[in-house]
C-alpha cells in the first residue's frame, strides 16, 4: 500500500534510452577531418552532415536531432555503402576541397543523394551545380534543389559543356561521377570551362565501367595519366574498401600555380 | 623344420587336378572341395531362413496390423502394389514449387532491405580503420625521399591508422567534444553492438536465403529442360548452388 505511484514509472526502467536520458544525449557529435562533416557515435555510428534545411529529409535517411547548449541541431546520415565521396571520406581522403562556402560543380548528379549532402558541406553560402543528363532521375534532383536553395540543377549532358556555360559560372571545384569510358575527357572539358585556375577535381572511377577486362589497378593508372594530358595534376588516388569493390577516388588540382612564383 | 619343409617341396612332383575320367562321364563334373564348399553354405543358408521364417509364423501376433497388407496383393504369387490415384497433377506440383520459390523470395528481399535500412546507420567506423585499402599519393620529384605521411595530412602520428576520421593539427585544438556520462557511453555502445550483431546475423541469412533460391530455382529449370540434358560443371554445396551449362534455345 506504501507506494502508490511506483507501479507503472517503473516499467519505463528496462528500454534502452530510458530512465532519465534524453534521446539525443546518446549520441556523441565528432568533428570531421573535413569542415561540414561530422560523425555521430555512441548509439550510433554513422558519417553525418549538418542539415541545411532542418525537419526534412531527401531520400529516407535517417535524422539525427542533437541538443546543444539549449539549442537544436538536427544532422542527416549519409551513407558511405550508397556514396562514393562519403565512401572516400570514410577511408581517409587528405582533402574533398569543398569547405563551406565554395562553389562545386557536381557531374552525375543522379537523384541528387550525394548532392544534398554536398549541398549540406557547403552551407548557404556555397553553391552546387548538379548536372545530370538523365530526365527521370533529374526530376527527383529538381525536387531535392527545389528546398535546398543552393543547389542549380541542369539537365544536360555533361559532354557539352556550352550547352550549360550561361548557367554555370566558375567553380572551385568539380566533382565527378559519370561512370563512362570517357569520363576524363568530360571532366577535363568542363574543368576548362568552369573550374578556376588552381581549383581542385575529385573523380570517382568504376574500374568495370572503363575497361571491365583489364586490372582494376592498370584502369586507375591509365585514367590518371589521361588526366594529367589535361593539365589535371592528380595529387591522390584512394580505393573505397571496404565499401565499394574496385572503385578509386582521385583528387587532383588543375593547372596549378608555379612553384617559383 | 619350416626352412627344410620348404627346401624339400622344390622337389616334390606337381599333382595336377583331377577331372571326371571318361568312364564316369554319365555322372557329371567331378566335385571339388570348392564345389561342395559352395554347395553346403547356400544349403545351409536356406536352412537357417526356413528356421528363422518358421520361428517368425510361430511368434506371429494375430493383431498386427500395417497398411502395407491392404495396399499391396499376390498376384500370381507375385507381390504387387495396388495402384493409387495421383493426388497432384503435373502442373498443380509446378505451381506449388514456384509458390515456394516466391515465398523464399519474398523473405529474402525483406532480409535485403533490413540489411539497407541497418547499414544505412551503421557505417562500420572500426572496420574501415581494420580494412586496408590504397592510398596513393602523388608527389614531384625529390619529394618522395623524405615523405612523411602525418606531416602531410596535417594531422597527429597517432591518428594515422584511424581512418574515418584524422583531424588536422590545427583543429585538435579547438575540438570542444561534450563531456558525457560514462554510463551513457556503456549503454549505448551496448547497444550500438547489439545493433551490429543484428546487421552480421541478417546478412548471414540473407545469404542462407540467396542459395537456397538458387538451388530451388535451378531445380524447376532442370525439371522444365526435358529434351536436351544440362550439364553440369560444378557440383553444388552448401554455400552455393550446382552450376549447369544449359543448351542455347531459340525462343522465335
Amino acid at each position: 500500500m506504501g507506494k502508490p505511484g511506483r507501479g507503472r514509472g517503473g516499467g519505463g526502467r528496462g528500454r534502452g534510452g530510458g530512465g532519465g536520458f534524453k534521446g539525443g544525449k546518446q549520441v556523441i557529435i565528432e568533428p570531421h577531418r573535413h569542415p561540414g562533416v561530422f560523425i555521430a557515435r555512441g548509439k550510433e555510428d554513422a558519417l553525418v552532415t549538418k542539415n541545411l534545411v532542418p525537419g526534412s529529409e531527401v531520400y529516407g535517411e535517417k535524422r539525427i536531432s542533437v541538443e546543444n547548449e539549449g539549442e537544436k541541431i538536427e544532422y542527416r546520415v549519409w551513407n558511405p555503402f550508397r556514396s562514393k565521396l562519403a565512401a572516400a571520406i570514410m577511408g581517409g581522403v587528405d582533402a574533398i576541397h569543398m569547405p563551406p562556402g565554395s562553389r562545386v560543380l557536381y557531374l552525375g548528379a543522379a537523384s541528387g543523394t550525394t548532392v544534398s549532402h554536398v549541398s549540406d558541406v557547403v552551407g548557404p553560402e556555397g553553391l552546387v551545380y548538379a548536372v545530370e543528363f538523365s530526365h527521370r532521375s533529374g526530376r527527383d534532383l529538381i525536387n531535392v534543389a527545389k528546398k535546398r536553395t543552393n543547389i542549380i540543377p541542369i539537365i544536360e549532358d555533361a559532354r557539352h559543356p556550352l550547352k550549360y556555360r550561361m548557367l554555370v559560372g566558375m567553380v572551385d571545384t568539380i566533382f565527378a561521377d559519370v561512370a563512362q569510358p570517357d569520363q576524363a575527357r568530360i571532366v577535363s572539358l568542363n574543368a576548362q570551362h568552369f573550374l578556376k585556375n588552381g581549383g581542385h577535381f575529385v573523380i570517382s572511377i568504376k574500374a568495370s565501367c572503363i575497361d571491365s577486362t583489364a586490372q582494376p589497378e592498370a584502369v586507375f593508372a591509365a585514367e590518371v595519366k589521361k588526366l594529367q594530358a589535361d593539365k589535371l595534376k592528380p595529387q591522390e588516388q584512394l580505393t573505397l574498401e571496404p565499401y565499394e569493390r574496385d572503385h578509386a577516388v582521385v583528387v587532383g588540382v588543375f593547372r596549378p600555380p608555379s612553384k617559383k612564383s | 623344420m619350416s626352412s627344410w619343409k620348404k627346401a624339400a617341396k622344390a622337389n616334390q612332383k606337381t599333382h595336377k587336378e583331377r577331372h571326371q575320367p571318361e568312364s564316369r562321364k554319365h555322372l557329371g563334373l567331378l566335385e571339388k572341395k570348392k564345389d561342395y564348399k559352395k554347395r553346403a553354405e547356400d544349403y545351409h543358408e536356406k536352412g537357417a531362413t526356413l528356421k528363422l521364417l518358421r520361428k517368425r509364423t510361430l511368434d506371429k501376433n494375430p493383431d498386427e496390423f500395417y497398411f502395407h497388407m491392404v495396399n499391396s496383393r499376390v498376384k500370381d504369387g507375385e507381390h504387387h502394389e495396388l495402384e493409387k490415384e495421383e493426388e497432384h497433377s503435373v502442373e498443380q506440383i509446378k505451381l506449388m514449387q514456384t509458390q515456394d520459390i516466391k515465398y523464399i523470395n519474398m523473405k529474402r528481399t525483406m532480409e535485403s532491405r533490413r540489411i539497407e535500412k541497418l547499414q544505412s546507420q551503421l557505417h562500420m567506423t572500426d572496420v574501415v580503420n581494420a580494412t586496408p585499402n590504397t592510398h596513393i599519393f602523388f608527389v614531384d620529384e625529390g619529394e618522395e625521399k623524405n615523405f612523411d605521411l602525418a606531416k602531410r595530412l596535417d594531422t597527429h602520428p597517432s591518428l594515422i591508422n584511424r581512418k574515418s576520421n584524422r583531424p588536422r593539427l590545427s583543429d585538435l585544438n579547438k575540438i570542444t567534444l561534450p563531456t558525457v556520462d560514462e554510463q551513457v557511453v556503456k549503454e549505448a555502445t551496448k547497444t550500438k553492438l547489439k545493433t551490429y550483431k543484428e546487421l552480421s546475423k541478417r546478412i548471414e541469412r540473407e545469404k542462407q536465403l540467396t542459395v537456397v533460391q538458387q538451388k530451388m530455382e535451378l531445380k524447376r529449370h532442370l525439371h522444365d529442360a526435358k529434351i536436351m540434358k544440362p550439364k553440369r560443371i560444378r557440383q553444388g554445396t552448401k554455400v552455393s548452388a550446382p552450376v549447369y551449362k544449359f543448351q542455347y534455345m531459340r525462343k522465335k
